[in-house]
């Protein structure tokens, strides 16, 4: 899908101009209520101008009002905020073709919980990229013998985990010359690397994919493994020590994982005592702002216990 | 002569009244017909969680009233067309369909409402739905109250105004 049809028709040459891709990949548009709006294009910043096109200077940069805003989101929900009230609770919405727009402003919290955001005032877009072909130089280590390894991807932020991930479940399920394709599950908790959008994956993630979509990690990996029965799980950015435990019994069912977490090092992983599971963890980081894959480190599997 | 004359002045006049009365049972039908659309829009919304132009192709091919159709009209071009506007497709179609009918106010009133911008969350806007569903509900029963007092009013006008026009021509 084009993605300018997200945008309203009323301004389309704006859009048009600020979602060239002519000089490099767009990652970010970020607007604010008041504030000049910004775009990150090839890990560069610009602000953006009222015709569209992209600038270094302040003065020329365009300020969206806080009404033009609304009318924006209003839109991109298809004037159906009820339609999406799960997800902005969360902070974010899932648009066609993958693409995702966190939201903040002012939370309402009813009994502990977040009811609901008002007054959103704060948009970023984050365009969805596939990179095809970015697990190829780590196939390799994550194959031994034709079978799939316990593979754990570790890296800062921003870093290329999730898109690493998505190309290796792509690459697994569809079978590559390391391995035959093979069925995964993949649990996306926040529709982060599938892209689902009314359920269906705007990401290609193969052929032999079933995703469970904005499930929590630790009952996604339940369900997926009783209802699915994956040979591979593949779960983004785990966190909790409860989603810990539950990869640890996931992978006593005899399922394959692939994960990924916020790290710099395979230390994180002695702290969970993951690293007695995980065969294999692949280093991610970044290079004069240009994420990359830093290495490798083959872990010593012990039985489980 | 005279006989014929006073026969279609009578006529007219009360083929006039009729005209009259028939126009408001057709505003009495159309609201009606939007009041069953919105009750099938409440449950979509409330149960299916289903966006308004989804709402409006779905209801639309329920129902094969004037007012069905032009939802669904308005569905099927917002979903092949997500970047257009829904407040001008709606007000175009409405407005297109329903001048004659009702009032500017009354198709603002009752037939816009999915239009309405501002809504600072999901909440305010399921509550403007079922604001609005009340307000067509409300209207509805006042306009079929009003029908049959409307009806023998506007028939009596219709005969004394011929009784008039004959004596006058007379």
């Amino acid at each position: 899908m084009n993605v300018l049809r997200l945008f309203p028709e009323e301004e389309k040459s704006f859009w048009e101009r600020v979602l060239n891709e002519k000089n490099g990949i767009l990652s970010e548009i970020r607007l604010r209520a008041g504030r000049e709006a910004f775009l990150y294009q090839n890990g560069l910043e610009y602000y953006i101008d009222r015709e569209g096109r992209r600038t270094r200077e302040k003065k020329l940069a365009r300020v969206f009002t806080k009404q033009e805003l609304n009318k924006l989101l209003l839109r991109l929900c298809k004037y159906s905020m009820y339609a999406f009230e799960d997800e902005l609770r969360a902070g974010y919405l899932t648009l066609e073709g993958g693409h995702r727009v966190g939201v903040a402003g002012s939370v309402v919290m009813e009994q502990g919980k977040i009811k609901t955001i008002q007054n959103i005032s704060f948009l970023n877009f984050r365009m969805a990229h596939q990179f095809l072909g970015m697990a190829d130089p780590v196939l390799p280590w994550v194959y031994e013998d034709g079978g799939v390894k316990n593979t754990i991807i570790i890296s800062p932020p921003g870093c290329g985990k999730t898109t690493l991930l998505r190309d290796l479940i792509r690459q697994i399920s569809n079978g590559n010359a390391y391995g035959m394709g093979r069925i995964v599950g993949v649990v996306d908790e926040r529709s982060e690397i599938g892209g689902n959008y009314q359920g269906v994956p705007q990401n290609d993630l193969g052929v032999r994919t079933d995703v469970m979509d904005g499930c929590p990690k630790m009952l996604g990996m339940r369900l997926i493994i009783r209802s699915m029965a994956p040979e591979v799980l593949a779960v983004d950015e785990l966190g909790d020590e409860e989603e810990w435990k539950e990869i640890w019994k996931a992978q006593k069912c005899g399922v394959k994982i692939i994960a990924t977490v916020h790290g710099e090092g395979v230390e994180k992983l002695m702290e969970k005592n993951a690293e007695s599971f995980f065969e294999e963890a692949i280093l991610l980081c970044r290079e004069n702002g240009v994420p990359k894959i830093k290495g490798h480190v083959r872990l010593g599997r012990r039985d489980c216990q | 002569m005279k006989m014929v004359g006073v026969i279609l002045v009578m006529a007219g006049c009360i083929g006039y009244a009729y005209q009259y009365m028939e126009r408001i049972r057709h505003r009495i039908l159309c609201l009606k017909g939007w009041g069953d659309i919105m009750e099938g829009m409440v449950g979509e919304i409330r149960y299916g969680r289903t966006s308004l132009p989804e709402c409006f192709v779905r209801l639309g091919r329920q129902y094969s009233s004037l007012l069905g159709q032009c939802i669904l009209q308005v569905g099927l071009t917002m979903e092949e067309h997500p970047e257009k506007n829904l407040e001008r497709e709606m007000k175009e179609m409405m407005h297109g369909h329903l001048d004659k009918l009702f009032t500017t106010e009354e198709i603002e009133d009752y037939f816009l409402f999915p239009c309405f911008e501002g809504n600072q969350d999901e909440m305010m806007q399921r509550e403007i739905l079922d604001r609005n569903r009340e307000t067509v509900k409300e209207a509805l029963a006042a306009m079929k109250a009003d029908y049959l007092g409307k009806r023998k009013m506007v028939y009596s006008i219709g005969v004394m105004a011929g009784v008039v026009l004959v004596l006058l021509l007379i």
